[in-house]
């Protein structure tokens, strides 16, 4: 165990390294000059082309640069965004609970939808139900999110009404306690479907492919042969052994929480790190792209390790392995 | 001819293959016919500004009087481009390292194998991002990246299919013969142990597909070219007034994606021996 602890730790730790160099090695690649790109304009002002310069020691060799960068990084140093003229990580950390909201919400209710009609049709194999869905799964993970986004808005919003159209919270309302939890419910409905649906169909093929799989195992004929219910193979027996892939694969989608929802993000004006990227983007504001990268990396590094270490704790046999 | 009875007894056997072949097939064509179906030129914005579908614009115009039929029919080689080239570049780069690094075990391989690991971990759509971001978001750009930044993936299903290749014995008797052990990887290595490579680079067409849609809604595609991804982009501040600019080049993009899905689906299922067995 502390072999196997020790080594998924150097490779989190490594991953972090190399998104680190990677960040240095594309400010420095890039066509233009470094301080020009850091500072997001085409002339800035002498005092900040100077203040840029000591930060980063841009007068030292390239390697020296790369470790005064990984210092500052280290220290939790990630830059000053100079279009909010706010610290980078202080912005991040802003947007990190609505972003968690909307894709902890979405990863578990796909999963939870996703199984059981993955279930469903595991158990109705062949039927018309079954070879619908699996066209209806195909359907919607073909989907761009974005675009699933823009047509809920379309029909929901725009044509029934029904749902506020974007953000997180009604500003006008002015809202507190029970009615802005209620508020934020509201908004939360449209993002945290589309989501929810783009999700559903890796669980429902996966689960679907995990019960025929454990189906067609020797044990399950045995079984079948000492005249045991079908009702109660599949649920004493079947249930147990299918769902394992499908709790792996929620664990790592669990490492892209943060991620995952960046561009229904920005769909539905959601004031979590997609719209923060997508600002970074537009208004060439590169310090604050760069660590939000770097901090995305850090945390699917984290989480990652964190599942991998909880699955070998429960599951003896990937830590001996 | 082999070949042949071969692929017909894998149409009879998926529906997922023929579905998924007869919609891609009808992508490519229109893809290679395009100047023939287009109505008007798709990079002339020429007619009146959102007029919805019906008339003289099939399929209604954008905000700047592009012709939305002919945009989207344009925009199906921009997508196979895309598609194409971003997977082929993937798939080359996985196989080599792949294939390399499971012949080779060893310390080569403890080293490549850790590196594809961290690259697995890396969130890809971030990093192509920034790097097309800082770059610049030329059609080229935007291909290399997605394929320079997708290969791990192969490169993981073509060290496993290496690593147990390399101790079969046609494998161990061209070793005998003392064949060369780049002809050994090139001869017998990578043509043998390609498939699982190739069904996931067919869903790295796709992926790549989605990636390039995903960047042209955030504003980086390239501005010369027509796609789908920059058209519902361009339509998504008109989605209540002119719902036809984002709706049809989303409704292109699925229809493409699922027919590659359904394609690598349908191979999956009739290249499984348990299912090629339960036929016989």
């Amino acid at each position: 165990m502390k072999r196997y602890v020790a080594r998924r730790l150097l490779t989190g730790l490594l991953t972090v390294v190399v998104v680190m160099v990677l960040n240095f090695v594309i400010i420095h690649a890039a066509p233009g000059d470094p301080v020009r790109i850091m500072a997001g304009m085409e002339h800035p002002s002498e005092a900040q082309m100077e203040e840029l310069r000591v930060r980063f020691g841009l007068d030292k060799p390239l390697w020296q640069q790369l470790f005064i960068y990984m210092g500052q990084v280290a220290r939790g140093d990630l830059g000053t965004s100079y279009t909010y003229n706010t610290p980078v990580l202080s912005l991040i950390a802003d947007t990190l609970g609505p972003s968690a909201l909307l894709a902890l919400t979405s990863c578990v209710l796909s999963f939870l939808i996703g199984t059981l009609l993955g279930l469903f049709t595991a158990r109705h194999q062949g039927s018309w139900i079954d070879s619908t869905l699996s066209y209806v799964s195909y359907f919607f993970d073909s989907m761009p999110p974005f675009w699933l986004g823009l047509v809920s808005i379309l029909v929901f919003a725009s044509t029934l009404h029904l749902l506020p159209t974007s953000g997180m919270v009604n500003l006008r309302a002015q809202n507190t306690g029970w009615a802005l939890g209620v508020d934020i419910a509201t908004h939360l409905i449209l993002p945290c479907g589309t989501m929810t649906l783009i999700q559903i169909p890796g669980y429902l093929r996966l689960t679907r492919s995990s019960v025929s799989q454990v189906m067609q195992e020797d044990y399950i004929t045995t079984f079948r042969a000492t005249g045991m219910s079908e009702k109660q193979i599949f649920r004493k027996y079947v249930l147990k052994n299918a769902i394992l892939p499908t709790i792996t694969v929620f664990g790592i989608s669990l490492a892209y929480v943060v991620t995952g929802a960046a561009l229904v993000e920005i769909v539905f004006a959601w004031p979590g790190i997609g719209r923060l990227m997508l600002n970074a983007i537009n208004r060439r504001d590169y310090p604050l792209l760069m660590g939000i990268y770097l901090m995305l990396s850090v945390s699917v590094a984290v989480v990652t390790l964190a599942v991998d270490l909880l699955y070998a704790w429960i599951d003896p046999r990937i830590r001996l392995k | 001819m082999r070949r042949l009875t071969q692929f017909k007894a894998w149409w009879r056997q998926s529906p997922h293959l023929r579905i998924g072949l007869v919609m891609f097939t009808l992508v490519a064509l229109v893809a290679l016919f395009a100047p023939l179906l287009e109505t008007h030129d798709p990079y002339r914005l020429s007619a009146p500004s959102r007029m919805a579908p019906g008339g003289e614009w099939l399929l209604g115009t954008d905000a700047l009087g592009g012709d939305i039929y002919s945009m989207i029919i344009e925009g199906s080689r921009t997508s196979l481009k895309v598609g194409f080239i971003a997977a082929l570049i993937s798939g080359v780069i996985g196989v080599l390292v792949g294939g390399v690094s499971g012949f080779l075990g060893g310390k080569t391989d403890r080293i490549v194998s850790e590196i594809v690991n961290i690259f697995l971990m890396l969130p890809t759509f971030f990093l192509v991002l920034m790097t097309v971001a800082l770059f610049g978001s030329s059609m080229t750009n935007v291909m290399i990246i997605i394929g320079l930044t997708s290969w791990p993936g192969n490169a993981r299903l073509m060290r496993v299919q290496a690593m147990s290749l390399k101790e079969r014995v046609f494998v161990r008797s061209a070793e005998a013969l003392g064949e060369s052990r780049l002809s050994i990887l090139f001869r017998y290595i990578i043509p043998n142990g390609i498939f699982p490579v190739i069904t996931n680079t067919a869903m790295g067409v796709a992926g790549a597909i989605l990636m390039e849609a995903s960047l042209s809604f955030i504003g980086l595609g390239d501005p010369n070219i027509v796609s789908w991804g920059q058209m519902v982009y361009a339509g998504k501040s008109y989605m209540t007034s002119a719902w036809w600019v984002s709706l049809f080049p989303g409704l292109a993009i699925i229809f493409t994606v699922m027919s590659i899905y359904l394609i690598c689906d349908g191979l999956n299922h009739v290249l499984n021996p348990k299912n090629a067995r339960r036929e016989a």
